[in-house]
C-alpha cells in the first residue's frame, strides 16, 4: 500500500514538472496554456493523495477551473495579433536562464542541506513519535483544520481578504469595465 | 469575548478605515458624480483614525488577535506617518479629482484600502498576516496607478503589476522554506526555532527572498525598473502615495523583520548593505540624464531608500534612529516637491525645460520648489542636509571598516547634487517658458504646510531626533519582549469555544 | 490512508479515462480506413472554411470571468466555515457574517456600475 502511495505521488510529480516544462517550452501559446492546466490539475491531484482535501479542491476550483478560463479568454482577445511563435530563440538567453537556474539551484541545495539532516531535530519534532507527527502533518490541509485556522487565528487576514476582494472588484469595475457613455 | 476587547482597545484605527472604505463603497454605488461631502468625509475619518492612533497606550507591548497583530510605539509610530500620508496625498489628489469628477468614491476607496494594508502590514506579527497586508497594499496600488485610462498608464500598471507578482512570488518562497523547518508562520516562533536549531544558514537564505521581494515596495533593486514609468504615467497624487506611504509601509515591516525574525543572522545585513550600494548608484546615475521632473523623483526615490537601507544594514540603535528620522524627514520633502509638482503639471509633465524663468514669474512657488529640492539634495538649513549628516554619522560610529562604505554614500550624494541643481538651475533661468498653474485651497494647504515643516525642522531639528531616539530604543529589544509568548500554533492550538 | 482516503476516487478516474482512451483505440484499430480528399475537408459539404479557425472574443468576457474567480474564492473560504460552524460559536458566525456582507456590497456595486450586464 505504502509503495502504490508513492507510485502515485511520484507519477503526479512527474506530470507536474513535464507539464510545467512544456508549458515554458511549447512552440504555441494554446499549446502552453493547455499544459500549464495539467499543472494545475495535477497539483491539486497532488494535495488530495496526501489527504488535504481543502487545499486540493481550492487548487482545482480556482486554479484548475477560474485562473484556466481567464487563461483562456486571454488568449481569445489577443488572438491574431500575438506572435506565432513562442520558442526562446536568443541562445545566450536560454544558455544564461540555464546558469541561473543551475546557480540558485546550487544555493539552495547549500543552504537547505544541513537541515535535511536525519539527526537534526525536525520542524514537527514536538510531536513524540515519527508516526504521530507524520498523522498531525496530515491534519493540517483538511477543511477542518483550516477552519480552525482561518476562524480562530487568522481573523484579521480573513476579514482584510474581504476587503481585498471588494477592492479588486471595484477595481476591476473601474478598469476594465468602460463607462455608460461608451456603450 | 476576547477579540471583542482587542478590537476596541487596539484596532480602532482599523476599523475606522475599514468602515470608511465601506462607506466609500457604497457611496460609489449610490452616485457616479462627485458626491460634494466626500471630501469632508474621508478627511473626518482619516483624522478620528489618526486620533485613535494617538490615544493608543504605546508604552507597553500589547498583541490583539492571539498575537496576529502587534502594537507598541514603533508599530504606532509608523501607522501614524502612513496616515498623515494618506491625508496628504487626499488634499494633494484634489487636481486629479476636480479635472477627473468621476468614481471620486472609488478613488478615495482605494486609498483608503491601500492605507488599512500598510497599517496592519507594519503590525503584523505572522507571515500569513503580513502576507494578506502586503497584498491588499498592493492590489489596491496596482488599480490606483492605472487610474488614468490611457494607453502609456496602462502600460506602466502592467509593467508594475508583473514585477509585483515576482516580488510576491519570491516573499512567498522564502516564507515557505521558514515554515518548512520551523513548522509555524509566527513571528516569535520562528524566532525562538532560528536561535535553537541548527537553522542558520535557512533563515539566512529564506530572509534575503523575503527582504528582496519586501524591496519592491521601496522600489530599490532587484524591483526598482516600475518605479521611473509609473510615477511618470500615474496620477501625480498616486505617485506620491506611492513614494511615500507605500514606502513608509515598506520599511515598517523590513525594520522588524530585521530586528525581530532574522535578529543576528549577519548575512542579512551584508545582503541588506548590498542592495542600498547598488540601488543608490543605480537611482543615481540613471537620474543623471532625465529631463523629465516626474521620473527624476523616481530616480531620487530610489536612491533615498537606498540610503535608508544603508544605515539599517549597520544594526545599531543609533542607525535605526537615523533611519527613522530619514524615513519622517523623507516623507514631509517628498510631499513638498509633489505638491510643487502638483501646482505646475499641465497634463504633459514637468520637464526641466518647463520650469525655465519661474523663480521670476512665480518667486513664492520656486521657493517652495527650491526648498524642497534644495533639501532632498541635502544642503544646509534645509532638513534634508540634517537627515544626511545623522546618517553619516551613524556610518561613521560603526567603525573605521565602514569607512569605504561611508565614502560610497558621500560620492553618490555628491552625484545626486547634480540633478537636484539641474531643475534648481532651470527655474533661475533667464529664458522664460510658458507655464500654467493650477491653484486650489486644499493644494495649497498641502503645500504650504510641508513646505514650512521642511524649514522648521530644518532649524528646529532636535526634538524630531529625540523623538527618533525614543522610537529607535522601543523598537530595538524587541526581541526580549517576545519571549513572554512561548510554544507553537501545532503544540498548543488555541482552544474552540464550545457551545 | 491510502491515497490520502481518496483511492476510491483515484481508482475512478484513472478507470474512466481508460474507458475512454480504450474506446478510441479499439475504434481506431478495429474501423475501415478509406481516406479520400472530400472526406479530410473540415465540412463533406456546404461552404469551404476560410481563415483561420481562432477567433477574437469580446473583452466583455472578461469582466464575468474576473467575477467569477471573486465569487468562487468567497465560496472557498465559507466552506471550512460551514465544516465546523457548530463547534466554533456566535463570533465565527459574527466573522462569516461580515464577510458575506463585504463581499454583497461587492456584488451590489457590480450590479449597479452594469458590470454584469450584457452590452455589445
Amino acid at each position: 500500500m505504502e509503495f502504490l502511495n508513492s507510485a502515485v505521488f511520484l507519477i503526479f510529480a512527474a506530470m507536474i514538472i513535464f507539464s510545467s516544462v512544456f508549458a515554458v517550452f511549447a512552440h504555441k501559446i494554446e499549446y502552453s496554456v493547455l499544459s500549464a492546466v495539467v499543472c494545475f490539475l495535477s497539483v491539486g491531484a497532488l494535495f488530495l493523495t496526501l489527504s488535504a482535501d481543502f487545499i486540493g479542491a481550492s487548487q482545482i476550483m480556482i486554479y484548475g477551473v477560474g485562473v484556466s478560463i481567464l487563461l483562456a479568454f486571454a488568449i481569445m482577445f489577443t488572438g491574431k495579433d500575438s506572435p506565432k511563435s513562442l520558442y526562446l530563440t536568443n541562445p545566450l538567453r536560454v544558455f544564461l536562464g540555464f546558469v541561473l537556474v543551475l546557480t540558485f539551484l546550487s544555493v539552495l541545495i547549500f543552504f537547505i542541506s544541513p537541515v535535511l539532516d536525519p539527526k537534526s531535530d525536525g520542524a514537527f519534532s514536538s510531536y513524540g513519535s515519527f508516526a504521530a507527527q507524520i498523522e498531525s502533518i496530515r491534519q493540517i490541509g483538511t477543511a477542518k483544520f483550516i477552519g480552525r485556522r482561518i476562524f480562530c487565528d487568522y481573523v484579521l487576514p480573513f476579514e482584510l481578504l474581504s476587503l481585498l476582494l471588494l477592492a479588486g472588484i471595484v477595481g476591476v469595475g473601474y478598469l476594465a469595465g468602460g463607462s455608460k457613455k461608451d456603450v | 469575548m476576547e477579540f471583542a476587547a482587542d478590537i476596541k482597545n487596539l484596532m480602532m484605527p482599523e476599523i475606522i478605515l475599514f468602515v470608511g472604505a465601506l462607506l466609500l463603497c457604497f457611496i460609489g454605488i449610490l452616485t457616479d458624480k462627485a458626491y460634494k461631502r466626500v471630501f469632508s468625509i474621508v478627511v473626518l475619518m482619516l483624522g478620528l483614525s489618526f486620533l485613535m492612533c494617538l490615544q493608543l497606550d504605546t508604552d507597553t507591548v500589547s498583541m490583539a488577535f492571539g498575537g496576529s497583530f502587534l502594537i507598541s510605539k514603533f508599530t504606532v509610530f509608523f501607522k501614524e506617518l502612513i496616515l498623515a500620508g494618506t491625508i496628504s496625498t487626499i488634499f494633494l489628489s484634489d487636481k486629479y479629482i476636480k479635472q477627473n469628477q468621476k468614481s471620486v468614491a472609488e478613488f478615495y476607496m482605494l486609498l483608503f484600502v491601500a492605507a488599512l494594508g500598510g497599517m496592519i502590514l507594519v503590525s503584523s506579527r505572522d507571515f500569513i498576516t503580513m502576507f494578506v497586508a502586503l497584498e491588499t497594499l498592493s492590489i489596491s496600488s496596482y488599480i490606483l496607478s492605472g487610474f488614468i485610462k490611457e494607453k502609456n498608464s496602462q502600460e506602466a500598471t502592467l509593467k508594475y503589476l508583473v514585477t509585483g507578482c515576482v516580488a510576491s512570488a519570491v516573499i512567498l518562497y522564502g516564507v515557505s522554506l521558514l515554515y518548512g523547518m520551523s513548522g509555524s508562520l509566527r513571528f516569535d516562533v520562528i524566532f525562538a526555532a532560528i536561535k535553537s536549531a541548527s537553522m542558520f544558514n535557512i533563515a539566512a537564505l529564506s530572509g534575503t527572498l523575503v527582504i528582496s521581494g519586501l524591496c519592491f515596495k521601496l522600489a530599490t533593486i532587484p524591483f526598482y525598473n516600475w518605479a521611473p514609468d509609473v510615477y511618470e504615467k500615474s496620477p501625480l497624487a498616486v505617485s506620491a502615495f506611492l513614494s511615500t506611504v507605500s514606502k513608509v509601509a515598506g520599511f515598517g515591516i523590513i525594520i522588524r523583520l530585521v530586528s525581530e525574525l532574522f535578529n543576528g543572522i549577519w548575512i542579512l545585513y551584508l545582503v541588506l548593505g548590498l542592495i542600498a550600494l547598488v540601488s543608490m548608484a543605480i537611482g543615481n546615475l540613471l537620474g543623471l540624464c532625465e529631463e523629465n521632473v516626474k521620473r527624476l523623483m523616481a530616480y531620487s526615490s530610489i536612491a533615498h531608500a537606498g540610503y535608508i537601507l544603508a544605515v539599517l544594514a549597520l544594526g545599531s540603535t543609533l542607525s535605526l534612529s537615523s533611519a527613522v528620522f530619514y524615513i519622517i524627514t523623507y516623507l514631509l520633502m517628498n510631499f513638498a516637491a509633489w505638491s510643487c509638482l502638483e501646482v505646475l503639471d499641465n497634463g504633459d509633465g514637468v520637464t526641466t525645460e518647463s520650469l525655465k524663468g519661474l523663480a521670476y514669474k512665480r518667486p513664492v512657488l520656486a521657493f517652495c520648489m527650491v526648498s524642497a529640492f534644495a533639501s532632498l539634495a541635502g544642503l544646509p538649513i534645509f532638513v534634508g542636509f540634517f537627515s544626511k549628516f545623522y546618517l553619516f554619522q551613524a556610518i561613521v560610529f560603526a567603525g573605521f571598516l565602514l569607512y569605504p562604505f561611508l565614502c560610497f554614500v558621500l560620492l553618490n550624494s555628491l552625484i545626486a547634487l547634480y540633478y537636484y541643481f539641474k531643475v534648481i538651475r532651470a527655474m533661475f533661468d533667464e529664458q522664460e517658458s510658458e507655464q500654467t498653474v493650477f491653484w486650489s485651497k486644499r493644494l495649497a494647504v498641502v503645500l504650504v504646510f510641508s513646505t514650512v515643516m521642511v524649514l522648521l525642522t530644518g532649524i528646529f531639528s532636535s526634538p524630531v531626533i529625540t523623538y527618533s531616539q525614543q522610537i529607535a530604543q522601543s523598537q530595538m529589544p524587541a526581541v526580549i519582549q517576545y519571549e513572554a509568548i512561548k510554544g507553537t500554533y501545532f503544540d498548543n492550538p488555541r482552544p474552540i469555544s464550545v457551545r | 490512508m491510502f491515497l490520502g482516503g481518496f483511492g476510491a476516487f483515484f481508482a475512478f478516474a484513472v478507470f474512466s479515462v481508460m474507458f475512454a482512451v480504450a474506446a478510441l483505440v479499439v475504434s481506431f484499430i478495429l474501423a475501415p480506413k478509406a481516406p479520400s480528399e472530400n472526406k479530410k475537408s473540415t465540412y463533406e459539404c456546404g461552404m469551404q472554411p476560410k481563415g483561420e479557425g481562432q477567433i477574437n472574443f469580446s473583452v466583455k468576457y472578461y469582466m464575468f470571468a474576473i467575477l467569477f474567480i471573486i465569487f468562487e474564492i468567497e465560496a472557498l473560504f465559507l466552506f471550512p466555515w460551514a465544516v465546523i460552524f457548530k463547534k466554533l460559536g456566535l463570533f465565527a458566525l459574527i466573522e462569516a457574517f461580515i464577510f458575506v456582507f463585504v463581499l454583497l456590497l461587492g456584488l451590489v456595486y457590480a450590479c449597479q456600475k452594469d458590470l454584469l450586464e450584457w452590452r455589445r
